[in-house]
């Protein structure tokens, strides 16, 4: 049998910022083919639905407070064709959905987000750990469609870019935050949280990208 | 110009409101209250129909992988059936062994709802007490839309005859319960009410119906069923006086304004509360209330788990044509 994981494996903390119960956030419906940690960056689609990563090149960046599978989060919703809904453990619940303001469509896996113009000092999980972060240097995130490398990464994920000043078209990927804080020992902004999980530390911004 | 008494009063209202004693808070109920009501609300029906237990946190079972509040609870075990057999057979072995399932909690609040106390002062009525009581209600309403989301799920969808509703592999509670858990059953009468009726004791585990839930529009077709149907002197009765809430057909009748969530010509039946489902609430209701110079705000919130567990707990009938079709139909 797998091991469970732990809470905090996917975590995200708003060390500075937040103002409880009065700050900014949005929330809205996982998109139903896509999954989340706490701490992903998140996007609202053309379906009204927040997803993982970027949606479109210039989307409003957010990061998840609430992972898909909370179960507040997904609630009962394991029930269709297949297993007898008796012997699914969560089957029946109400928590995690809810009628749409038509009355038919049942919304679901409704999450919380904090958007890239609320002014937080952020920590997270979910970024790419291949890749260098120093103090200062743009944040980008990945895209559904393209053929950058980046691409390939999990959705949810940011990453570190450059800026290239005094360029005719600096941006071709909107910058979604801001490097804020470099373990000096290490020389990187990767450090380790208290139960030993890779994280950055970083200012959510949103500047849109400028394609050529 | 406003009447000084009305000013007066406001001024007191305020001056309550704002008050960190809750008796005095008290007599901001107490003050001015007339209003035209534009609007019918009501009481969440599914608190009624599976009635709320409050529990505590040392009713909260712990998980290892999440912080999230559950408690687990046991099913009603199955055994394999007893069997026949010639002298010197010894039984079979069966591991004793039986299901659970978690009772998940989330949260369900209202709007904050805020103001400048200066404009307060110019209304008539007691504004927060009406803001008060429209929280409750829209707390109690969201419970009911999540509990019909989920019962809607449960009992499947609508077979009349001619669709594949009535397949297991369209319907998961054809291979569950055997019976299909939402029909259409002809127009109101008291034959396709008594058809509706079938709906629970038609699965495999043979239910009774303990509460029938309809809307304050369908209910008059009940009404409307005529001696012949009903009998004179319960004919006579509902042609007087209406449908009171009485026991028809041994059902308690939950008679709900909520067309939206219960629409026209729907009935649903639910079984009795312990072979339904759950409904915990861990933190009820909680109105929070701030002032702040001269900004007060307040909202609701409360800490619920429920669940429709047993999908041969409910059922919905539609009375319309197409004509009547029946509940173990199945394919």
């Amino acid at each position: 049998m797998a091991s469970p994981g732990q809470n905090y494996d996917h975590l995200l903390d708003p060390i500075s910022g937040y103002d409880g119960m009065h700050d900014l956030q949005f929330r809205g419906s996982v998109e139903s083919t896509e999954d989340n940690h706490r701490g992903s960056l998140m996007s609202l689609n053309a379906n009204g639905n927040v997803q993982p990563g970027m949606s479109t090149v210039n989307a409003m960046p957010m990061w998840a407070i609430n992972a898909s599978d909370d179960l507040d989060v997904a609630g009962g919703t394991a029930w269709g064709a297949g297993a007898q809904p008796l012997y699914r453990a969560d089957s029946g619940n109400i928590a995690g959905q809810t009628l749409a303001t038509d009355n038919t469509t049942v919304l679901r896996r409704q999450v919380a987000c904090f958007v890239a113009t609320g002014g937080y000092e952020l920590v997270t999980t979910e970024f790419n750990p291949s890749s260098n972060y120093q103090e200062n240097n743009p944040l980008v995130s990945y895209t559904v469609v393209g053929g950058e490398a980046t691409d390939s990464r999990p959705k949810g994920w940011v990453d570190v870019t450059a800026l290239h000043a005094g360029e005719t078209v600096p941006l071709d990927e909107t910058i979604v935050g801001v490097v804020s804080r470099v373990n000096t020992a290490l020389g990187s902004g990767i450090r380790k949280e208290v139960y030993n999980q890779s994280v950055i530390q970083f200012w959510p911004v949103y500047l849109p990208a400028r394609l050529a | 110009m406003l009447n000084a008494d009305v000013r007066s009063r406001n001024e007191n209202v305020i001056n309550s409101l704002r008050s960190d004693d809750p008796m005095i808070s008290k007599e901001a109920q107490e003050g001015v209250n007339d209003y035209l009501r534009l609007r019918a609300r009501e009481d969440g029906f599914a608190r009624r129909i599976q009635p709320p237990i409050p529990v505590t946190p040392a009713d909260l079972d712990r998980q290892v992988d999440t912080v999230k509040p559950v408690i687990v609870k046991d099913v009603e075990p199955d055994t394999p059936a007893a069997y026949g057999v010639p002298f010197g057979a010894v039984p079979m072995n069966h591991y004793i062994d039986a299901p659970r399932y978690r009772v998940m909690f989330d949260r369900v609040m209202s709007h904050r709802f805020i103001a400048d106390v200066a404009n307060l002062l110019t209304y008539d009525m007691d504004i927060r007490q009406i803001f008060n009581d429209l929280m409750l209600k829209d707390i109690l309403a969201e419970e009911d839309r999540k509990y019909m989301a989920v019962v809607n799920t449960v009992v499947g969808p609508q077979y009349e005859g001619t669709n594949t509703n009535n397949q297991a592999a369209v319907n998961p509670r054809v291979d569950e319960v055997g019976a299909v858990g939402n029909i259409t059953v002809g127009p109101m009468s008291r034959a396709s009410l008594a058809h509706s009726m079938k709906g629970l004791p038609s699965t495999n585990r043979h239910l009774n119906p303990a509460v029938g839930l309809i809307n304050n529009i369908t209910i008059w077709d009940i009404v409307a069923l005529d001696r012949t149907e009903i009998g004179g002197d319960l004919a006579e009765e509902l042609f007087r006086n209406g449908f009171a809430e009485r026991q028809v057909m041994g059902l308690r009748w939950f008679i709900t304004i909520k067309t939206d969530l219960v629409p026209t010509n729907v009935v649903y039946h639910f079984a009795a509360p312990k072979q339904l489902g759950d409904f915990y609430t861990f933190e009820d209701v909680t109105v929070s209330t701030k002032h702040e110079n001269y900004l007060w705000e307040m909202f609701c919130y409360e800490m619920i788990g429920a669940t429709v567990k047993n999908s041969g707990g409910c059922c919905r009938s539609e009375f319309i044509n197409p004509a009547s079709v029946e509940w173990d139909d199945i394919a």
